[in-house]
């Protein structure tokens, strides 16, 4: 199995689309878990963590995720932007 | 004896062992050390610390180690200034520079963190100590991990000062350059320190690292007497010292060192990376990141890891922020310089300028102490000065052409610079 932690950052109109749940339509095998959102009219902030049979899946949502619009952030030491 | 419970979620509250930890896996959010403060009350007193040595292992009570210090042994216990000439010149009534320009052996309040960080990494059994750094920290890892016999390897931003990279080289680390900026050096890093199973100092060592900021707040608190300053003006870069100055001086509050006079934290930004100081104008709750534009390098994180915390402390001591440009940034260090005789940074430049502007606007009453932090060394960031002053005159070495000189310069009100 492959994991991933991320952060997620919509902002740009992209907070206003269901981009999550195309993520889940689109790629089915690809299990996410929130950890933590905080969503405003300006931005939306999302930890996620991410878990695959294999990197490739992994890799494909992400770009998923980055072709809508999504800005996407590996989890780094206290990166925490929501409280 | 180690006071230390757990290191716990900042948010999430679920508590860790200690070992090296990046996050908190419940929410991804930061860790950070907890003490017991109930088993310190009456042992760690006022006369306990002073009889400390001259350093910020004077406080080893209330840092994250087990066993004797074994880096950074002179590090800390910087001048307190009281700034009486720049105080009249700003027209307020007591002003202190606490200035870590002079920390040993690296010339930035980065010693602090760093004597603790590979302190830990000792600890733990760590032989090669990292970090990702806009300078000063890679400088002060280098330093650290020469006189402690451990392997460094830092990593910067390809454009850092030459200074910067002279002061780190000369410790014999591997420097690598990032083509990128400070956050691309940042994320990078998180990967390296999965990979290589190495001490990075502010990634999987920063629960640590961090509780070595706290000295400089513990150190401003003693310095003036036991007392807290009314109003404290601090750089903000990856948000590091201001929320930790705040946690030294509640631990001090907690402990009866101090009594508690409500002291209020300012935050300071290069209008060129200002995301802190944006937020707090636009009343916004959260930040957002920016790509930073400024000659305040050392200062210029667009994306601060701790930010939101920065924000927090602030707002709930009563205070606020500013930012400045990079003129007012340079005024600043010829202002500090021409009346304290000492020589900052830029990030201590917009320090001061940030200072400056809050005493200006009122924010900062002119009447209530104000300390202003001065977090790194000018003499490291010349290039920031060029051009600033005029060339000096040379003259033949004849006591007619002194006099004459003086003659035509003794009009101006300035510094002669002749």
């Amino acid at each position: 199995m492959a994991s991933r932690k991320c952060w997620l950052t919509f902002e740009g109109g992209c907070q206003d689309q269901p981009v999550i749940w195309q993520l889940s339509q689109a790629f089915p095998a690809v299990q996410f878990d929130v950890r933590q959102a905080s969503v405003s009219q300006q931005i939306g902030i999302m930890a996620l963590q991410f878990t695959a049979e294999d990197e490739e899946q992994l890799e494909a949502a992400i770009a998923f995720l980055v072709d809508k619009g999504v800005r996407v952030d590996p989890v780094e030491g206290g990166s925490l932007v929501v409280g | 004896m180690s006071y230390v419970k757990s290191l716990r979620g900042k948010e999430s509250g679920v508590d860790y062992p200690i070992e090296p930890r990046t996050i908190c896996d419940s929410d991804f959010g930061p860790v950070e050390v907890t003490y017991d403060y109930e088993a310190m009350k009456g042992k760690v007193t006022r006369e306990s610390i002073e009889a400390g040595p001259l350093s910020l292992w004077r406080y080893r009570d209330l840092l994250p180690i087990e066993n004797e210090p074994r880096a950074g042994l002179q590090s800390g216990w910087t001048p307190l200034v009281k700034a009486d000439r720049l105080a009249k010149h700003l027209g307020v009534k007591e002003l202190y520079i606490k200035d870590d320009s002079a920390n040993y052996p690296s010339f930035s309040y980065k010693d602090r963190v760093v004597a603790v960080a590979v302190t830990k990494a000792f600890e733990f059994g760590f032989d090669t100590v990292g970090c990702a750094s806009t300078g000063n920290l890679a400088h002060s890892v280098s330093a650290h991990a020469a006189a402690a016999g451990l392997k460094a390897c830092v990593m910067v931003p390809h454009d850092l000062e030459a200074g910067k990279m002279v002061g780190m080289n000369v410790f014999g680390p591997r420097v690598v350059r990032i083509e990128g900026n400070y956050d691309d050096v940042n994320r990078l890093c998180s990967q390296i320190a999965d990979k290589y199973n190495w001490a990075i100092v502010n990634v999987n060592l920063r629960p640590f690292y961090t509780e070595g900021a706290k000295t400089h707040g513990f150190e401003i608190a003693e310095q003036m007497g036991w007392k807290l300053p009314k109003h404290t003006v601090v750089p903000v870069a990856g948000g590091t010292i201001l929320p930790k100055i705040w946690k030294g001086y509640q631990e001090f509050i907690e402990l009866g060192l101090v009594e508690d006079n409500k002291p209020a934290m300012y935050g300071a930004q290069a209008e060129g990376c200002n995301p802190i100081v944006t937020a707090l104008e636009e009343e916004a709750e959260l930040f957002r990141p920016q790509k930073p534009n400024t000659i305040a390098k050392s200062i210029a994180i667009g994306n601060p890891a701790d930010g939101y915390y920065v924000l927090k402390n602030i707002r709930e001591s009563g205070g606020y922020g500013a930012s400045a440009s990079d003129p007012e940034i340079l005024e600043a260090i010829k202002l500090l310089a021409e009346h304290e005789g000492i020589f900052t940074e830029p990030a201590g430049g917009t320090t001061m300028a940030c200072a400056i502007k809050l005493i200006k606007s009122g924010r900062i009453p002119k009447d209530e102490p104000i300390c202003v932090c001065i977090t790194g060394n000018g003499l490291k960031t010349l290039e920031a000065m060029d051009g600033q002053f005029p060339e000096s005159r040379a003259i033949p070495a004849k006591m007619a052409d002194f006099d004459q000189l003086i003659q035509e310069t003794s009009q101006t009100k300035e510094p002669a610079h002749v």
